[in-house]
């Protein structure tokens, strides 16, 4: 009983062997199993070719090193935003006139040049903090690599902006008091089981 | 090993084996994707119980019949288009030249029907002997049925596949 079946066992390796060149099955029998079993791989290799998407894709490897210094760069550049907007306010406020909004062209990757449009004027809820909005000038060509002082005028007024509207919060707390004294009726309503 | 290097060795080489197995039973590129996506998903999870012995492919390959298996169970819940529906709405080819493209369809229509003659613990033993090169010992395996059974199986697969396709073309 084992004789056959190694004997089977023998016959059927034999058979589905991977093709190469120069091999013979051993007998009759199994060469005809062996040309069901080769016409079946050409087949699948012609009907489903299998592509190797383990291999072809690169595989990103993130290191415990690198996360850390990415942590450490935006800590920093964070670090120096706060900063050059905090140095930029103070500044502001220093200076008699205010700060100025240069109107100008900025150069984009495309070759094209985009204008920078002015900020809209506000309203001056408190004239003393409004700045001074220069007046839209001709367009002049900025060399990308110079330095950019619109962006630190506009992240001062970003500042500014921020500052005022925390002080405007305060300051609305009178038009809020019926919706409190609402919500704190409500409150009691629930309590007394009234509502 | 590492389990990181493990799982980056065994997705170059067996990812094509696992692929291809998982191609022949489905018959569906995008669901044999994400079979063998999950083969690497719960080989991960089980990386702690897994011990350095053995045939990775194997081990690989068992997982594989598993969701194959599984999927079986669940296919009612597809809903199955005839012929002329899948022609209208499979994805063609973009850079292959139309004859590669008719070979291909010639060769996948003779494929379907030369599996589809199989019965399924045929096709099970066959294309694990082929993806996997695996023994019939790890076959009868992963089939889960004796050894004798599992080279039986074989051997009538063959014989039905040499009718078919070589006996039948003559």
């Amino acid at each position: 009983m084992n004789d056959e079946l190694d004997k089977l066992q023998r016959q059927l390796e034999e058979a589905t062997a991977p093709e190469s060149e120069g091999h013979v099955p051993p007998n009759e029998e199994t060469a005809s199993l062996r040309e069901g079993w080769l016409a079946l791989g050409r087949l699948l290799e012609t009907a489903q070719p299998v592509e190797e998407p383990f291999e072809r894709r690169p595989v990103v490897r993130k290191t415990q090193g690198s996360g850390g210094a990415m942590a450490v760069v935006a800590t920093l550049a964070a670090s120096l935003l706060i900063g050059v907007t905090t140095a930029w306010l103070l500044i502001g406020n220093a200076r008699p006139g205010g700060l100025n909004v240069v109107d100008g062209v900025a150069a984009t990757g495309d070759g094209q040049e985009r204008v920078a449009e002015p900020l809209p004027e506000k309203p001056a809820v408190q004239p003393e903090r409004a700045l001074a909005v220069a007046p839209p000038s001709e367009k002049m060509v900025v060399d990308p690599l110079a330095w950019d002082d619109s962006f630190d005028d506009q992240l001062a007024l970003v500042g500014e902006e921020v500052i005022r509207m925390e002080e405007d919060w305060y300051d609305l707390d009178g038009p809020f008091e019926p919706i409190l004294d609402g919500m704190e009726q409500m409150e009691r309503d629930f309590e007394d089981h009234t509502l | 090993m590492s389990n990181n290097g493990r799982f980056a060795d065994w997705g170059r080489e067996h990812g094509r084996a696992v692929r291809g197995y998982l191609l022949a039973m489905v018959r569906r590129g995008d669901v044999a994707d994400d079979l063998a996506q999950e083969v690497f998903c719960r080989a991960w999870e089980a990386r702690q119980r897994y011990r350095e012995q053995g045939n990775a492919r194997a081990y690989l390959l068992r997982i594989a019949d598993r969701l194959v298996c599984d999927l079986g169970r669940k296919a009612k819940r597809e809903i199955n288009l005839d012929e002329e529906k899948w022609k209208r709405i499979e994805p063609a080819a973009r850079d292959a030249a139309a004859s590669g493209i008719l070979r291909k369809a010639e060769a996948a229509e003779q494929l379907t029907a030369a599996l589809d003659n199989l019965s399924p613990v045929q096709r099970r033993v066959l294309m694990l002997r082929y993806y996997g090169e695996l023994s019939f010992a790890e076959i009868a395996g992963i089939v889960d049925c004796p050894l004798n059974t599992a080279l039986s199986h074989c051997r009538r697969g063959l014989q039905a596949l040499r009718k078919l396709l070589v006996e039948d073309n003559r």
